[in-house]
Protein backbone atom coordinates (compact mmCIF):
# COMPACT_ATOMS: atom_id res chain seq x y z
CA UNK A 1 0.00 0.00 0.00
CA UNK A 2 3.09 2.24 1.44
CA UNK A 3 4.57 1.63 -2.27
CA UNK A 4 1.41 2.45 -4.42
CA UNK A 5 0.63 5.64 -2.27
CA UNK A 6 4.25 6.62 -3.12
CA UNK A 7 4.19 6.15 -6.79
CA UNK A 8 1.29 7.50 -7.11
CA UNK A 9 2.20 10.83 -5.11
CA UNK A 10 5.50 10.96 -7.55
CA UNK A 11 2.97 10.22 -10.79
CA UNK A 12 0.29 13.33 -9.54
CA UNK A 13 3.74 15.32 -8.83
CA UNK A 14 4.90 14.52 -13.11
CA UNK A 15 0.97 15.58 -13.90
CA UNK A 16 1.53 19.50 -12.23
CA UNK A 17 4.70 19.72 -13.57
CA UNK A 18 3.84 18.74 -17.09
CA UNK A 19 0.10 18.82 -17.47
CA UNK A 20 0.43 15.25 -18.44
CA UNK A 21 -2.98 12.83 -17.50
CA UNK A 22 -2.88 9.62 -15.99
CA UNK A 23 -3.63 6.59 -18.45
CA UNK A 24 -7.08 4.62 -17.79
CA UNK A 25 -5.51 1.82 -16.69
CA UNK A 26 -4.28 3.75 -13.75
CA UNK A 27 -7.55 5.57 -13.00
CA UNK A 28 -10.09 2.29 -13.34
CA UNK A 29 -6.90 0.19 -11.04
CA UNK A 30 -7.66 3.22 -8.13
CA UNK A 31 -11.39 3.28 -8.12
CA UNK A 32 -11.46 -0.68 -7.81
CA UNK A 33 -8.87 0.06 -4.94
CA UNK A 34 -10.44 2.59 -3.28
CA UNK A 35 -13.67 1.16 -3.62
CA UNK A 36 -12.15 -2.72 -1.91
CA UNK A 37 -10.76 -0.10 0.54
CA UNK A 38 -14.08 1.08 1.53
CA UNK A 39 -15.43 -2.93 1.73
CA UNK A 40 -12.59 -3.84 4.20
CA UNK A 41 -13.42 -0.46 6.34
CA UNK A 42 -16.88 -1.67 6.73
CA UNK A 43 -16.58 -5.17 7.33
CA UNK A 44 -13.73 -3.95 9.71
CA UNK A 45 -15.96 -2.20 11.85
CA UNK A 46 -18.83 -4.75 11.57
CA UNK A 47 -16.03 -7.65 12.75
CA UNK A 48 -15.55 -5.09 15.65
CA UNK A 49 -18.84 -5.17 16.59
CA UNK A 50 -18.91 -9.55 16.01
CA UNK A 51 -15.98 -9.89 18.29
CA UNK A 52 -17.39 -7.52 21.20
CA UNK A 53 -20.95 -9.14 20.72
CA UNK A 54 -18.73 -13.02 20.95
CA UNK A 55 -16.90 -11.31 24.52
CA UNK A 56 -20.10 -10.08 26.00
CA UNK A 57 -22.17 -13.82 24.86
CA UNK A 58 -19.27 -15.68 25.86
CA UNK A 59 -19.60 -13.68 29.31
CA UNK A 60 -23.13 -13.98 29.73
CA UNK A 61 -22.86 -18.32 29.42
CA UNK A 62 -20.38 -18.03 31.79
CA UNK A 63 -21.85 -16.66 34.55
CA UNK A 64 -25.36 -18.49 33.29
CA UNK A 65 -23.87 -22.03 33.72
CA UNK A 66 -22.58 -21.23 37.22
CA UNK A 67 -26.17 -20.16 38.00
CA UNK A 68 -27.38 -23.49 36.34
CA UNK A 69 -25.15 -25.28 38.21
CA UNK A 70 -25.97 -24.18 41.60
CA UNK A 71 -29.63 -23.82 40.91
CA UNK A 72 -29.09 -27.94 39.25
CA UNK A 73 -26.98 -28.99 42.41
CA UNK A 74 -29.61 -27.44 45.06
CA UNK A 75 -32.49 -29.29 43.01
CA UNK A 76 -30.61 -32.71 42.73
CA UNK A 77 -30.31 -32.14 47.05
CA UNK A 78 -33.97 -31.07 47.06
CA UNK A 79 -35.28 -34.19 45.19
CA UNK A 80 -32.82 -36.33 47.28
CA UNK A 81 -34.15 -34.56 50.82
CA UNK A 82 -37.59 -34.97 49.82
CA UNK A 83 -37.11 -38.86 49.11
CA UNK A 84 -35.39 -39.75 52.11
CA UNK A 85 -32.66 -40.05 50.28
CA UNK A 86 -28.93 -41.09 52.31
CA UNK A 87 -25.30 -41.46 51.22
CA UNK A 88 -22.86 -43.26 53.02
CA UNK A 89 -19.60 -43.62 51.70
CA UNK A 90 -19.22 -47.18 53.77
CA UNK A 91 -21.22 -50.55 52.35
CA UNK A 92 -24.24 -51.76 53.53
CA UNK A 93 -23.70 -54.83 55.51
CA UNK A 94 -26.60 -57.74 54.77
CA UNK A 95 -26.92 -61.70 54.70
CA UNK A 96 -28.13 -63.62 51.57
CA UNK A 97 -28.64 -67.24 50.85
CA UNK A 98 -27.29 -69.74 47.71
CA UNK A 99 -27.84 -72.50 47.10
CA UNK A 100 -25.23 -75.56 46.18
CA UNK A 101 -25.22 -77.23 42.77
CA UNK A 102 -22.19 -78.66 41.33
CA UNK A 103 -21.41 -75.92 38.67
CA UNK A 104 -21.51 -73.67 41.98
CA UNK A 105 -23.40 -71.22 43.88
CA UNK A 106 -26.31 -69.97 42.46
CA UNK A 107 -28.45 -67.43 43.53
CA UNK A 108 -32.75 -66.70 43.13
CA UNK A 109 -31.84 -66.11 39.86
CA UNK A 110 -28.23 -67.28 38.35
CA UNK A 111 -25.05 -68.91 39.45
CA UNK A 112 -22.70 -66.14 41.14
CA UNK A 113 -18.89 -67.16 39.48
CA UNK A 114 -17.46 -64.97 41.80
CA UNK A 115 -17.85 -63.33 44.82
CA UNK A 116 -18.64 -59.75 42.83
CA UNK A 117 -22.12 -59.54 41.28
CA UNK A 118 -23.85 -56.52 39.86
CA UNK A 119 -27.46 -56.66 39.33
CA UNK A 120 -29.23 -55.96 35.90
CA UNK A 121 -32.49 -55.39 35.13
CA UNK A 122 -34.05 -58.36 32.24
CA UNK A 123 -37.43 -56.22 32.00
CA UNK A 124 -35.67 -53.02 31.54
CA UNK A 125 -32.05 -53.27 30.05
CA UNK A 126 -31.94 -49.85 29.02
CA UNK A 127 -32.39 -48.18 32.22
CA UNK A 128 -29.29 -48.06 34.23
CA UNK A 129 -30.68 -46.68 37.65
CA UNK A 130 -30.79 -50.59 38.88
CA UNK A 131 -32.42 -51.31 41.21
CA UNK A 132 -35.83 -49.48 40.13
CA UNK A 133 -37.76 -47.91 42.28
CA UNK A 134 -40.50 -47.17 40.40
CA UNK A 135 -43.07 -50.31 39.87
CA UNK A 136 -42.17 -50.05 36.27
CA UNK A 137 -40.23 -53.34 36.05
CA UNK A 138 -42.69 -55.32 37.98
CA UNK A 139 -42.37 -58.48 40.39
CA UNK A 140 -39.75 -59.49 41.29
CA UNK A 141 -38.55 -56.39 41.77
CA UNK A 142 -35.21 -56.40 40.42
CA UNK A 143 -31.63 -56.07 42.18
CA UNK A 144 -29.60 -57.70 44.32
CA UNK A 145 -31.45 -58.95 47.44
CA UNK A 146 -29.89 -59.69 51.12
CA UNK A 147 -31.53 -59.47 54.49
CA UNK A 148 -30.83 -57.27 57.64
CA UNK A 149 -30.50 -60.15 59.48
CA UNK A 150 -28.97 -63.81 59.13
CA UNK A 151 -31.78 -65.98 61.30
CA UNK A 152 -35.01 -64.75 59.08
CA UNK A 153 -32.98 -66.64 55.96
CA UNK A 154 -32.91 -69.47 57.70
CA UNK A 155 -36.38 -70.85 57.15
CA UNK A 156 -35.94 -70.73 53.66
CA UNK A 157 -33.19 -73.14 53.55
CA UNK A 158 -34.47 -76.10 51.21
CA UNK A 159 -34.09 -79.19 53.22
CA UNK A 160 -32.40 -81.31 49.95
CA UNK A 161 -29.20 -80.19 48.36
CA UNK A 162 -26.39 -77.83 50.02
CA UNK A 163 -26.84 -74.15 50.78
CA UNK A 164 -24.36 -71.26 51.76
CA UNK A 165 -25.04 -67.80 53.64
CA UNK A 166 -22.95 -65.22 53.66
CA UNK A 167 -22.09 -61.80 54.81
CA UNK A 168 -22.24 -58.89 51.28
CA UNK A 169 -21.07 -55.58 51.04
CA UNK A 170 -24.02 -53.88 48.76
CA UNK A 171 -22.79 -50.76 46.95
CA UNK A 172 -24.05 -48.38 44.33
CA UNK A 173 -27.57 -47.73 44.24
CA UNK A 174 -28.85 -49.31 47.38
CA UNK A 175 -33.05 -49.52 48.09
CA UNK A 176 -33.64 -50.18 51.99
CA UNK A 177 -36.45 -52.63 52.42
CA UNK A 178 -37.99 -53.28 55.83
CA UNK A 179 -36.43 -56.21 56.40
CA UNK A 180 -33.67 -56.24 53.98
CA UNK A 181 -32.24 -54.44 50.52
CA UNK A 182 -32.41 -54.72 47.15
CA UNK A 183 -28.61 -53.66 46.12
CA UNK A 184 -27.07 -52.62 42.54
CA UNK A 185 -23.71 -54.55 43.66
CA UNK A 186 -22.69 -56.62 46.38
CA UNK A 187 -19.34 -58.30 47.52
CA UNK A 188 -18.87 -61.11 49.40
CA UNK A 189 -17.34 -60.31 52.78
CA UNK A 190 -17.68 -63.83 54.75
CA UNK A 191 -19.86 -67.02 53.66
CA UNK A 192 -20.12 -70.82 55.21
CA UNK A 193 -21.29 -73.55 53.26
CA UNK A 194 -22.62 -76.34 54.36
CA UNK A 195 -22.71 -79.31 51.58
CA UNK A 196 -23.45 -82.68 52.36
CA UNK A 197 -22.08 -83.87 55.68
CA UNK A 198 -18.89 -80.94 55.36
CA UNK A 199 -19.01 -77.11 56.54
CA UNK A 200 -16.87 -74.50 54.81
CA UNK A 201 -16.38 -71.08 56.18
CA UNK A 202 -14.35 -68.48 54.40
CA UNK A 203 -13.51 -64.79 55.00
CA UNK A 204 -9.87 -64.66 53.97
CA UNK A 205 -10.48 -63.15 50.11
CA UNK A 206 -8.50 -65.56 48.69
CA UNK A 207 -10.69 -68.29 49.97
CA UNK A 208 -14.06 -66.59 49.75
CA UNK A 209 -13.18 -66.76 45.79
CA UNK A 210 -12.00 -70.22 45.91
CA UNK A 211 -15.31 -71.21 47.33
CA UNK A 212 -17.27 -69.46 44.50
CA UNK A 213 -14.79 -70.89 41.80
CA UNK A 214 -14.85 -74.42 43.24
CA UNK A 215 -17.52 -74.52 45.58
CA UNK A 216 -18.31 -78.81 46.23
CA UNK A 217 -14.63 -79.14 45.82
CA UNK A 218 -13.31 -76.91 48.26
CA UNK A 219 -15.80 -77.86 50.84
CA UNK A 220 -15.15 -81.46 50.67
CA UNK A 221 -11.31 -80.78 50.70
CA UNK A 222 -11.41 -77.79 52.70
CA UNK A 223 -14.39 -78.19 55.11
CA UNK A 224 -15.59 -79.40 58.78
CA UNK A 225 -17.45 -82.28 59.83
CA UNK A 226 -20.81 -80.71 59.96
CA UNK A 227 -21.53 -82.84 63.52
CA UNK A 228 -18.90 -80.56 64.87
CA UNK A 229 -21.14 -77.20 63.32
CA UNK A 230 -24.01 -75.92 64.33
CA UNK A 231 -26.35 -74.23 61.96
CA UNK A 232 -26.51 -71.32 64.62
CA UNK A 233 -22.70 -71.23 64.65
CA UNK A 234 -22.99 -70.14 61.10
CA UNK A 235 -24.83 -67.04 61.68
CA UNK A 236 -22.14 -66.54 64.79
CA UNK A 237 -19.18 -66.55 62.43
CA UNK A 238 -21.01 -63.74 60.15
CA UNK A 239 -22.15 -61.65 63.12
CA UNK A 240 -18.56 -61.60 63.90
CA UNK A 241 -17.02 -60.91 60.39
CA UNK A 242 -19.49 -58.17 60.11
CA UNK A 243 -18.71 -56.81 63.31
CA UNK A 244 -14.45 -56.69 62.51
CA UNK A 245 -16.07 -55.23 59.05
CA UNK A 246 -17.73 -52.27 60.60
CA UNK A 247 -15.24 -51.14 63.59
CA UNK A 248 -12.21 -50.87 60.26
CA UNK A 249 -14.61 -49.19 58.27
CA UNK A 250 -15.84 -47.08 62.03
CA UNK A 251 -14.78 -43.07 60.46
CA UNK A 252 -14.27 -42.96 64.48
CA UNK A 253 -11.72 -45.27 64.10
CA UNK A 254 -9.22 -43.23 61.96
CA UNK B 1 -37.73 -63.51 49.32
CA UNK B 2 -40.23 -60.85 51.31
CA UNK B 3 -38.25 -58.10 52.14
CA UNK B 4 -41.15 -55.40 52.63
CA UNK B 5 -41.81 -51.94 51.67
CA UNK B 6 -39.31 -49.57 50.38
CA UNK B 7 -38.17 -47.02 53.37
CA UNK B 8 -35.45 -45.35 51.44
CA UNK B 9 -32.43 -45.11 48.83
CA UNK B 10 -29.10 -44.84 50.06
CA UNK B 11 -26.17 -44.24 47.61
CA UNK B 12 -22.82 -46.09 48.47
CA UNK B 13 -20.16 -44.28 46.48
CA UNK B 14 -16.54 -43.85 47.69
CA UNK B 15 -13.22 -43.67 45.57
CA UNK B 16 -11.01 -46.44 46.97
CA UNK B 17 -7.88 -44.74 48.95
CA UNK B 18 -4.77 -45.97 46.70
CA UNK B 19 -2.73 -48.63 47.74
CA UNK B 20 0.82 -47.91 48.91
CA UNK B 21 2.12 -49.70 45.45
CA UNK B 22 -0.06 -47.27 43.71
CA UNK B 23 1.22 -44.40 45.62
CA UNK B 24 4.66 -45.45 44.57
CA UNK B 25 3.95 -45.75 41.06
CA UNK B 26 2.98 -42.10 40.76
CA UNK B 27 6.70 -40.39 39.26
CA UNK B 28 8.06 -37.18 41.43
CA UNK B 29 7.83 -35.56 37.54
CA UNK B 30 4.00 -36.25 37.55
CA UNK B 31 3.86 -34.56 40.98
CA UNK B 32 5.72 -31.61 40.13
CA UNK B 33 3.98 -31.05 36.63
CA UNK B 34 0.81 -30.81 38.50
CA UNK B 35 1.77 -28.61 41.15
CA UNK B 36 3.18 -26.47 37.78
CA UNK B 37 -0.56 -26.59 36.01
CA UNK B 38 -2.00 -25.57 39.46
Amino acid sequence: MARVAGLRAELTRLEDRYGVQPSEGVLRLERSIRQRCAKIDTLSEHLEEIVAALLNLESERAGLLTGMELLLADEISQVRIEQNEAWSPWPVYAYRLWGVTTSGLVGMVERWPTPEFEATCQKLPLNPDVPHTDERCGEPRCGIYAAKRPDCLLSEVAPKGGWAIGLVALTGKVVEHDEGYRAQRATVEAIVIHHEDRVLAAEEPRMVGLAFSATVATTALLGRPSSEWPVERSLTTLYAAERRLQWTSDPSDA
Amino acid sequence: MDIGSVRRVIEVSRQPAPTLAELEEVEPEEVEEEAEDR
